[in-house]
């Protein structure tokens, strides 16, 4: 029989899923309303950090990979770095998730930030080191910028429409009953 | 508590060897991306056009509300367009009679020299189905693809200016790597002066010239057209306009509309040029001729 948590932490997966492949949608999509010089913050990190430190259970490893594997093929980025990168960062932020203490917002974005920033800062050393493409730092920093200045109207989305919030005692006490 | 504890010590390690497994392949892949470039970028080609027809159900009401908004907009400024419209429709009527002119005295010129044009220059017609979404990387996928008889190489119009270049080809769809996208690198030709530059794209709506014989003879308004040099590309295919900026120094306004990109024109490139540069190259028949010809 299916319990509820299980049948809980699927329809997590389901959502995530479909989130991440809405927002593909939305950055290949050939019609622009905005401008081809505003760039695309990250959204897709922006979700999965939100997540991270909400559920941290709920977000298993291979899901985030596949994830960001396959946004790597449609979006012509180099196929793996980013997800091999990103995920390092991801694992730090669901270890800081599991540990006992809970981030207060602004901990929380500074957190954000700077694991952000560290991620970007790899991909281009290595995007230099392998000489693929000399992209102009100002468009990393507005990128960088972008993303954690909407950081917290995604976890304000996370937490008042997708209600994915940090769990309570009571949660603890159902998940194991469950 | 004690038990759940005791669960994750075992689940611990096992996690960590999945993962380490996880970011070797991820990093393989990578690896494979970079040293064996051309099949990585098939591979993608092939894997993008399985998946495709999968997403178009997410991506078709998307556009078509992107286009409902685009309407909106557009009505917004309607007032401002029209005035402008009519001005530019009277400066038309003038290039018109210009043109016709020009016509009929052109058509006099290649009867007199008994020009053929070349049958091989054509247009396939293909719809930009997306956009590549991430700033760092400017490119398209078209819906025309192998079966169309896209090649790998073909320069892509719209009705303006050039767009860029076929870079990946599929079944049924093909990617164009945009001529402002960083790795770009397309010769063009400046008139009138005739410099030979590089249009070099750096991501932004204005890319930069590099190699410029004589910078001096440069003028803001030259046209920039591609020069042919490599024969990868068609001559005279405009590009667009110099534009000088003080921080920026000499860059080029594109001729194509790169906000409105919906049907693009492929220019089917003979096939002469590539087989017959080789064939150039490889000269090892020609001196024993010749030698055999001095010795005889």
């Amino acid at each position: 029989m299916v319990s509820s948590l299980t049948l809980r932490r699927w329809m997590f997966h389901l959502i995530y899923i479909l989130i991440c492949i809405i927002i593909i949608s939305l950055q290949i999509q050939p019609l622009k309303i905005i401008s081809n010089e505003i760039f695309w913050p990250d959204f897709i990190f922006m979700f999965t950090t939100a997540w991270l430190l909400r559920r941290p259970k709920y977000l298993p490893f291979f899901l985030i990979i596949s994830v960001h594997f396959v946004s790597d093929m449609l979006l012509f980025n180099p196929i793996g770095l980013w997800s091999a990168i990103s995920i390092i960062g991801y694992e730090f932020i669901r270890r800081q998730a599991l540990s006992q203490r809970v981030l207060k917002m602004s901990e929380e974005l500074l957190l954000v930030s700077i694991v952000f920033t560290f991620l970007m800062c790899t991909l281009i050393g290595f995007q230099f080191i392998f000489a693929i493409n000399n992209i102009p730092l100002s468009m990393v920093g507005y990128r960088i910028c972008f993303t954690i200045v909407l950081y917290p109207g995604v976890v304000l989305f996370t937490h008042y429409l997708l209600s994915i919030r940090r769990a309570h005692p009571s949660d603890f006490k159902e998940s194991r009953e469950g | 508590m004690n038990d759940r504890k005791t669960t994750e010590d075992y689940a611990r390690p096992i996690r960590i060897i999945f993962m380490g497994i996880a970011v070797l392949f991820l990093f393989s892949s990578f690896l494979l991306w970079k040293i064996d470039n051309p099949r990585a970028e098939r591979i993608r080609i092939a894997a993008i056009s399985k998946v495709f027809p999968s997403l178009e159900w997410v991506l078709l009401p998307m556009k078509a509300g992107f286009k409902l908004i685009q309407k909106v907009q557009s009505f917004n400024s309607l007032y401002a367009e029209k005035e402008e419209l009519i001005l530019e429709l009277k400066k038309m009527k003038t290039w018109q009679e210009a043109a016709i002119q020009l016509k009929e005295e052109n058509a006099r010129l290649l009867d007199l020299n008994n020009v053929r044009l070349n049958p091989s220059l054509t247009y396939i017609t293909g719809l930009v189905l997306t956009d590549s979404g991430s700033p760092f990387r400017r490119s398209l996928l078209l819906n025309v693809g192998s079966s169309d008889g896209i090649k790998d190489g073909w320069s892509v119009v719209d009705g303006e200016g050039l767009i860029g270049r076929i870079f990946g080809v599929g079944p049924e769809l093909s990617r164009v790597v945009l001529v402002i996208d960083s790795s770009s690198r397309i010769p063009v030709t400046i008139e009138p002066s005739g410099q030979k530059a590089l249009l070099a794209g750096d991501s932004s709506l204005f890319p930069t010239l590099e190699i410029i014989e004589n910078i001096d003879l440069i003028r803001a308004g030259d046209r920039v057209v591609t020069s042919g040099d490599g024969k990868l590309f068609p001559s005279d295919v405009l590009v667009g306009q110099i534009v000088r900026s003080p921080e920026a120094g000499l860059r080029v306004k594109l001729a194509a509309d790169y906000s409105r990109l919906e049907f693009l024109k492929v220019i089917r490139a003979p096939e002469i040029n590539s087989s017959g540069l080789t064939g150039e190259i490889i000269t090892n028949t020609e001196p024993t001729t010749v030698g055999g010809a001095a010795d005889g």
